[in-house]
């Protein structure tokens, strides 16, 4: 068995990437221009988001392809992808100054939600994959 | 040990027209001594199975007493009883009787470890290697054949040293070579002082066999050497 | 008990199909009842601080601010409004028998563009007159206000340099005021003189809010505290008759129509979860009938091996608790992800007033569904533990 066989799991990271991407870009992207037409700093917090996003739908497409052993260094890197991701709005970026904006409602909460669920499933196919090892 | 049963019937109700009672087992006196095989036969219907289960403690009789070394096995409350089955009596069920969530081996050492008078791994091994399929002792059921399947569930009977062993048709649609690897391995539990009742459909096995009796209608008859 | 545990595993384990339909089931189970428990729990909360935060029995606002519900929006919202009346109604409402305590408050609303792409509302208050949100303020602030100096409510990020401009008004930041769930967490506090300051520069700078009145002699709201011995409603009445272009509320009104929409949601949060909990019972509870019945050969083996009736009770039992449980942290967990990060965007779809319980209590809340859920898993295999103990393995043996 050289060829590396593709199981549920290897499925979940590519889709749960191209979701995070598609979502930031459209259903959760932070908030809209100013009246004047200037980007707030959320605006620029979703551009790195989406940034992170798409190496990680990156990472996760060359997950299928490589060995075992490499598969294990992509979750650690999925696994610090998603961390950035979280830790971007709000945190490394600012988002708006009210609570009640948009960026704070969907776009910080989706982002968080989906960066835990990415970062618990690399970590359970790290789990799985060294006990497999052992 | 002496497994006795005296006078036991079992009447089962149903609808039907005119008398709605029926008796599977009718008055059956019957002793399994130490050291011998005992063949039981008859049609399909004619309560050897019920017979059985009314030995084996799994099926109370609606009238008469079932002994085990004069022990009256339904004056005991189920926990006990249970546990008297587990270590006293080898039951083979009819049928593929294996548990399919655990291997071959898992299999036999499980009786072990209901009440904790455990079966160690080496004797569940052994066991396998005497009924033939210890090569497959990591295996599931599901990947054993018929005759496999009888076995295992042979050497699972015998994990916890009982002195009585009650087989249901452990031969049925198993081929000719299967069906005497495993008749032999009956009579040689008797030969090493086992008590064993065999039900079976099988002429063969009567070479086997130490006593013979037939049931017909519920009422059990003694028959005479061939 | 051990070997109950390890077959219990085993059996989930040989299939994985089964045993994740279970898990799924029981899941969706526990996050609708955490769910919706946090939700309910966090309206609750919001109610009892919105109570808290409105300090006063009576609120008098300008005629036309009442009817447009606009002074609601502000509490419930946060939405801004600015609305003014002469001070002279002010001076009147305070020589109307049974009132005891009259502060007057002034609302301003931030341009868009300043900070924000929307606005920010300004509350002034009179330092001397006020005791509806001072005591509020010594929370977390125990200093008097100084001129040019702002508390900010929890719901706004404060800027590095603590300073904040509204119509070329340098403000610095000297406190946050913790959580109300109320719309007055993105509000902005100030004393009289810095508000009506804004009110100047704003003037200048071409937004002319008060055409009629002379910003100085203007009052937004009046929060009014009713002696002992009086009527609220009473007292109510008599400023509603006697001062003209002034609508007196009770805040107990107030608080009551904020009451009954809790009370709607939650009674619809209530019977949906229920339904859920008892769909869930059924359901699972067939499945473990079917899977029972399909695995009554098994049970009757195990019987033959020496198993007693109380073993298989115990492994079904087991079996379904097991299940149950890993279902129930996964569902709680989802549940967790779901309310907390998304709970700003419940309470503003909710225009309720809505204060999430803190980790303890929302602790116990998970602890409780969790129970809850599992113990709807045990009572649906109860019946069929139950039924496969009392079946005879002899019986079932010689079917087939």
């Amino acid at each position: 068995m050289n060829k590396p066989k593709i199981k549920a799991l290897d499925i979940v990271f590519p889709v749960l990437s191209l979701v995070f991407l598609v979502g930031i870009l459209t259903v959760f992207q932070p908030c809209g221009p100013r009246e004047d037409g200037s980007w707030m700093s959320c605006h620029w917090a979703g551009r790195a988001v989406a940034g992170a996003a798409g190496a990680m739908l990156l990472l996760s497409v060359l997950r299928l392809v490589v060995r075992a052993g490499a598969k294990q260094g992509l979750d650690l890197a999925l696994i610090a992808l998603a961390a950035l991701a979280l830790a971007l709005p709000g945190h490394l970026i600012g988002l708006c100054m009210m609570h009640d904006m948009r960026c704070h409602t969907l776009t910080a909460p989706c982002t968080a939600v989906l960066s835990c669920l990415m970062a618990a499933a690399a970590a359970v196919d790290l789990l799985l994959s060294l006990r497999k090892g052992k | 040990m002496i497994l006795r049963a005296e006078k036991i019937s079992r009447r089962f109700f149903r609808q039907r027209k005119g008398s709605n009672v029926f008796y599977a087992v009718k008055d059956v006196t019957l002793e399994i001594p130490a050291g011998t095989l005992t063949e039981l036969t008859g049609r399909s219907g004619s309560g050897k199975s019920t017979l059985l289960n009314m030995l084996a403690g799994l099926l109370e009789p609606t009238e008469g007493k079932v002994y085990l070394d004069g022990e009256d096995l339904y004056a005991l409350s189920d926990i006990s009883r249970s546990r008297m089955r587990n270590e006293r009596l080898g039951v083979i069920p009819q049928g593929q009787t294996a548990l399919h969530a655990l291997t071959v081996l898992e299999n036999v050492l499980l009786p072990g470890q209901m009440y904790g008078n455990a079966c160690s791994e080496e004797r569940g091994v052994q066991l396998l290697e005497q009924v033939g399929i210890a090569q497959l002792q990591n295996a599931y059921p599901g990947e054993l054949s018929g005759g496999e399947l009888r076995r295992l569930a042979i050497a699972r009977a015998l994990a916890l040293c009982p002195g009585v062993l009650l087989a249901d048709e452990p031969t049925g649609d198993l081929d000719d070579e299967n069906t005497r690897t495993v008749l032999s391995l009956l009579r040689r539990s008797a030969d090493e002082g086992l008590a064993v009742l065999l039900v079976t459909h099988e002429r063969e096995a009567a070479r086997f066999a130490d006593r013979h009796y037939r049931m017909d209608s519920g009422m059990l008859l003694e028959e005479k050497e061939h | 008990m051990k070997l109950e545990r390890t077959l219990a595993l085993k059996n989930l384990r040989r299939k994985p199909a089964r045993t994740a339909a279970l898990v799924l089931l029981s899941a969706f189970l526990a996050l609708s009842v955490f769910g919706g428990s946090v939700v309910v729990a966090s309206l609750r909360n919001g109610l009892k601080s919105y109570e808290a935060r409105l300090g006063a029995d009576i609120v008098a606002v300008p005629y036309q601010a009442r009817t447009k519900g606009t002074f609601e929006s502000i509490l419930l919202q946060g939405i801004p409004g600015m609305f003014y009346m002469d001070e002279q109604y002010y001076n009147k409402i305070c020589t109307i028998e049974g009132v005891e305590a009259a502060a007057p408050q002034f609302y301003l609303a931030s341009t868009s563009a300043g900070c924000c792409s929307v606005p920010v509302q300004i509350i002034g208050f009179d330092p001397e007159k006020d005791f509806t949100v001072q005591p509020w303020i010594r929370e977390s602030f125990a200093l008097s206000l100084g001129d040019g100096d702002i508390i900010v409510g929890s719901e706004l990020t404060v800027p590095k340099d603590g300073i904040l401009t509204f119509y070329d008004t340098p403000c610095r930041i000297v406190a946050q005021l913790g959580k109300t769930g109320t719309g007055l967490d993105t509000a902005v506090y100030t004393n009289m003189a810095t508000i009506k300051t804004m009110m100047r520069n704003a003037e200048s700078l071409g937004f002319h809010y008060l055409t009629d009145t002379d910003p100085d002699h203007a009052v937004s709201s009046v929060m009014i505290r009713v002696a002992n011995g009086y009527d609220v409603e009473a007292v109510t009445g008599d400023i509603n008759v006697h001062v003209r272009h002034v609508e007196a509320s009770a805040a107990a009104a107030m608080l009551s129509s904020v009451a009954g929409g809790l009370k709607s949601v939650s009674g619809v949060i209530g019977i949906l979860v229920a339904a859920i909990w008892v769909l869930a019972v059924v359901i699972l509870a067939i499945a473990f009938a079917m899977i029972s019945h399909e695995r009554a050969k098994e049970f009757a083996v195990l019987r033959c091996l020496g198993a007693s009736r109380r073993m298989l009770c115990r492994l079904l039992l087991t079996e379904a608790a097991f299940a149950a449980f890993c279902g129930a942290v996964l569902g709680v967990a989802a549940g967790a992800l779901i309310v907390f990060p998304f709970g700003n965007a419940i309470s503003t779809a909710l225009e309720l007033p809505y204060l999430m319980p803190s980790a303890l209590p929302a602790a116990a809340l998970a602890l409780g569904s969790l129970l809850l859920s599992a113990l709807a898993g045990a009572l649906s295999a109860a019946v069929s533990a139950w039924r496969v103990s009392r079946s005879d393995a002899g019986l079932l043996l010689r079917e087939g």
